[in-house]
């Protein structure tokens, strides 16, 4: 029984009847072997027709065994195992593929050395790997896959990425760890210097790695220049998204001038290079160096658009003269946006007192003017504030009086046109104070303003007119008792008072000047604290009110608490290269030594540096304090914080914070103590400390000139070794 | 080693493999060539030595079920990744997949066991595979290999006489 099969090992009971059932049952399936291996040569013939288009070889036995490897060493062979398959062309990615997996097969996980710029380059290898399975993912979904020999090369280049997971899915899974703890732990600010130095790093790794292949003959320029390639545009841009966190030196006082042009190179440069190494690449593919040429032109006409493009709508820092352009040209939809009034106001005043000239305003009131006239009492009267005090700093440049329409400025008067005005009696019989009493006159006087309106829509009148401290409950605040800043002062000095106390009428005489005494005492014992947020915004409404009260010889006695609040709220990124005020800093963002560190710094913080930037120029610039229990401010950091944020990008023109970094700029840079800085800074500045302010282009440069010198000292395939190869394999 | 030699050696299990996963004995037969010349060609990326039946059979088992499931999802409307060599062989829709009842009351037997004992029965007694090459196809040890076989034909025993169509005693 059951002596049809030839079986070698069976086992004590198998010879039966069942055996035999199951012998005849499964005969159908049993293939002819000859047809078998016949079915199995044509379709390798086939396969290597197609890959190869040259005619069907002469089959006869098949070796399994590998094409020739060249001799890898071992550190490079690891490296090469990590790869991505899909950056070499299939001939490299044959043999270092090859190659490298069985060296990494050998090495295993003991890492040597000369493997360290293999896993220095895993960071880039696993982000273009990452895009890869994506893609291939995504191609397979949508049924997008080639027919005949690319589907083939597809087939094999998904099956390559998938093995490059297996293989290196530790390490990978090691680098996402050290990308993920260096994140966390942020030693040096990761978004300023942690990212773009790591990816930049990778990619000379890469780039080096490369090179050592090429040397080692497994790959040849035309591979090496088409990675070089990829790798360059991949860097190209991520540059172009990383100059808006990287420090930009721009118009920085302290910059020099490689500084300063450097960042102006890393576009062409690493445009440049893509494009030679694309072009030697397919030159050395084809013999022709006609693709050298066509390169170069091509990188001169992207040079052409991009440049113009780019100085147009890139990154492009806005100076003075942006500001007085943009606001004297733009148009009335972009001037008639209230929320943009208080950044134009206090930008043309630190120009002013910088001694900037000043734009052309009558288009900018006149569209104010229509705005007013237009939103009438629905205008916030928040907005009104930065009206009136671009009134009041700028003097006959910009009259707000003069932009309130006269429907807005109706006055309560009798029949007979005397203004109606309550008897002195009523007052002092009021159990409500001076200070009330002179908001209710004001009100009154402006009852059919917009002022009058919208203060009136508010609903806390009464706390609002009270000024500092009052307790109240009021909407948004439930049972909660809240203090009512000192910033609502200026709106309430402004938009009430203002008007009062410069009155001639006598009827207001005696209440005008006691009034004054009363509000300059409130003033002065209402004072925030240093510690609170944007208190520094506070001193300078403080002193705002004590000139308009004319108590200007009061001011001086806020400068230690101006000083304090100014140490207080002065911030350093971790790179130390930028520092800004923010409205208030908590105790546990500072270190031991009273340093207060951040990641990274905002463009929004630039209404409270630009405030700081005002309370420096009026009280001067405050010194470390003896006990160091906070640092020096310093005002270069501060000057290429303002530089990056008076950048505007993607051709938006003037930002409300960049209008306000170049105001803060004119005027920081006035200052006797910025002087000072700057020339202490000039003496100690070393080349190594400038290298160190500019990583992105310095890599992008170095980068640059690795991947061309690779590609150049690739050398160029000799192909008919490689077709031997392949073709005497398979008749072996 | 050359291709005819292993072939030669893992025909018989890879097509009772490919069987006992579902493929009709056409689709089988095609998918087991598939499956050779994709290892042939793709010989450069086998890690292992090809005197290392583990190694060797892990290879293909592996090449030819990926193999198997791309079929399987083409045939089933999904999309899939491209296959070397004819496959038109796949289009033809199982033209051998007649009922259990017209393939033998042996086959429809065969076919209510566990995949587990499937495998190893259609492995084994498509050509007489020896334990080795099973096991290594498998992933298991031949022990493990020929304790589920023993399981297998006394379960496939106790089937068909209770089905009453065959004597089968021993």
């Amino acid at each position: 029984m059951s002596d049809g099969l030839k079986i070698d090992d069976w086992l004590d009971d198998e010879r039966d009847a069942l055996t035999d059932e199951l012998e005849a049952a499964l005969a159908p399936r049993r293939p002819d072997p000859e047809a078998f291996g016949a079915g199995i040569r044509e379709r390798i013939r086939e396969a290597e027709g197609a890959e190869g288009g040259a005619e069907p070889l002469r089959m006869g036995p098949l070796s399994m065994e590998r094409l020739p490897e060249p001799a890898v060493a071992g550190g490079l062979g690891w490296a090469a195992g990590l790869l991505p398959p899909m950056l070499l062309s299939k001939g490299a990615s044959k043999a270092v593929l090859g190659a490298g997996t069985a060296a990494a097969s050998k090495v295993g996980t003991k890492l040597t050395f000369k493997a360290l710029p293999a896993l220095a380059a895993m960071p880039l290898f696993t982000l273009l790997m990452i895009a890869a399975t994506f893609v291939y993912a995504i191609r397979g979904q949508l049924g997008l896959s080639g027919d005949g020999a690319q589907r083939t090369d597809e087939l094999e280049a998904a099956s390559a990425v998938r093995a490059w997971w297996g293989r290196n899915l530790v390490p990978t899974l090691i680098m996402t760890g050290v990308l993920v703890t260096v994140s966390a732990l942020n030693p040096s600010g990761f978004f300023e210097d942690g990212l773009v130095l790591l990816l930049l790093a990778s990619a000379v790794a890469a780039v080096a790695q490369l090179r050592g292949l090429s040397a080692e003959g497994l790959a040849s320029r035309e591979q090496v220049g088409k990675l070089m390639g990829g790798v360059l545009l991949f860097v190209f841009g991520f540059a172009l998204q990383a100059q808006q966190f990287v420090d930009v030196a721009g118009s920085a006082s302290s910059a020099g001038t490689l500084e300063r042009i450097a960042p102006f190179l890393v576009v062409p440069a690493l445009l440049l290079s893509t494009s030679l190494c694309l072009g030697l690449g397919k030159a050395a593919g084809t013999g022709s160096r006609k693709h050298v040429v066509q390169a170069v032109a091509i990188w001169a006409l992207m040079i052409g658009v991009v440049g113009p493009l780019w100085a147009t709508f890139g990154h492009v820092e806005a100076d003075a003269e942006d500001v007085r352009g943009w606001i004297s040209e733009a148009t009335e939809e972009e001037l008639s946006e209230p929320s943009r009034w208080d950044a134009f106001g206090q930008a043309l005043r630190m120009m002013d007192a910088a001694g900037e000239p000043l734009p052309d305003l009558s288009a900018f009131e006149a569209v104010v003017h229509r705005q007013l006239a237009r939103e009438g009492a629905d205008l916030n009267s928040l907005y009104l504030l930065p009206l009136l005090r671009m009134d009041e700093g700028l003097g006959a440049g910009f009259a707000a009086d003069a932009a309130l329409p006269e429907a807005l400025r109706v006055e309560l008067k009798d029949d007979s046109g005397r203004i109606e005005v309550p008897g002195r009696d009523h007052f002092r019989s009021s159990d409500h104070n001076l200070i009330e009493l002179l908001a209710f006159r004001e009100l009154a006087r402006f009852d059919e303003s917009v002022v009058a309106r919208t203060l009136y829509r508010r609903q806390e009148l009464e706390e609002l007119m009270a000024p500092n401290p009052v307790h109240w409950t009021g909407p948004g605040s439930e049972d909660e008792v809240r203090r009512i800043g000192i910033e609502f002062w200026p709106e309430l000095f402004e938009g009430t008072w203002r008007p009062l106390l410069v009155a001639e009428s006598p009827d207001f005489a005696g209440i005008v000047a006691a009034g004054r005494s009363e509000l300059v005492a409130l003033i002065l014992r209402d004072l925030t604290e240093p510690d609170r947020y944007r208190a520094v915004s506070d001193y300078l409404n403080a002193a705002d009110a004590l000139e308009f009260l004319e108590a200007s010889e009061r001011v001086p006695s806020l400068t230690n608490r101006v000083h304090r609040a100014l140490l207080d709220s002065w911030v350093r990124t971790k790179n130390g290269r930028s520092g800004v005020f923010k409205g208030s800093v908590d105790a546990d963002e500072r270190d031991a030594d009273g340093v207060a560190w951040e990641d990274s710094v905002f463009f929004g913080w630039v209404d409270t540096t630009a405030a700081a930037v005002e309370a420096m120029a009026r009280w001067g610039v405050p010194r470390a304090p003896a006990d160091g229990s906070r640092p020096a401010i310093d005002l270069l950091a501060l000057e290429r914080y303002l530089v990056k944020t008076a950048h505007t990008f993607g051709g938006e023109g003037c930002s409300s914070y960049s209008v306000r970094a170049v105001g803060a700029l004119s005027l920081l840079r006035t200052l006797p103590e910025f002087q000072a800085q700057l020339e202490a800074h000039a003496a100690s500045d070393g080349l190594l400390d400038v290298l160190g302010r500019m990583p992105l282009a310095i890599s992008a440069l170095l980068l640059s000139f690795i991947a061309l010198f690779a590609t150049l000292r690739a050398p160029v395939e000799d192909r008919s070794g490689v077709e031997d190869a392949d073709g005497a394999s398979p008749a072996a | 080693m050359d291709l005819d030699r292993i072939i030669d050696r893992w025909r018989g299990p890879l097509v009772g493999l490919l069987g006992a996963r579902g493929a009709s004995p056409a689709d089988a037969v095609e998918l087991a060539q598939d499956a050779f010349s994709e290892a042939y060609l793709g010989r450069e990326r086998f890690e292992g030595s090809w005197e290392d039946d583990g190694a060797v059979g892990a290879w293909l088992r592996g090449i030819a079920l990926n193999l198997l499931r791309a079929g399987a999802r083409r045939r089933s409307g999904g999309h899939r990744l491209t296959l070397v060599g004819d496959r038109d062989a796949l289009d033809r829709e199982a033209v051998d997949a007649r009922p259990e009842a017209e393939a033998g009351p042996v086959l429809a037997a065969v076919g209510r066991l566990q995949e587990s004992w499937r495998e190893v029965l259609m492995m084994r007694y498509v050509e007489g595979s020896g334990l080795a090459e099973i096991g290594a196809l498998l992933g298991i040890g031949e022990r493990a290999v020929e304790g589920r076989l023993r399981r297998a034909r006394t379960e496939l025993r106790r089937l068909l006489e209770s089905d009453g169509a065959v004597e089968v005693n021993s």
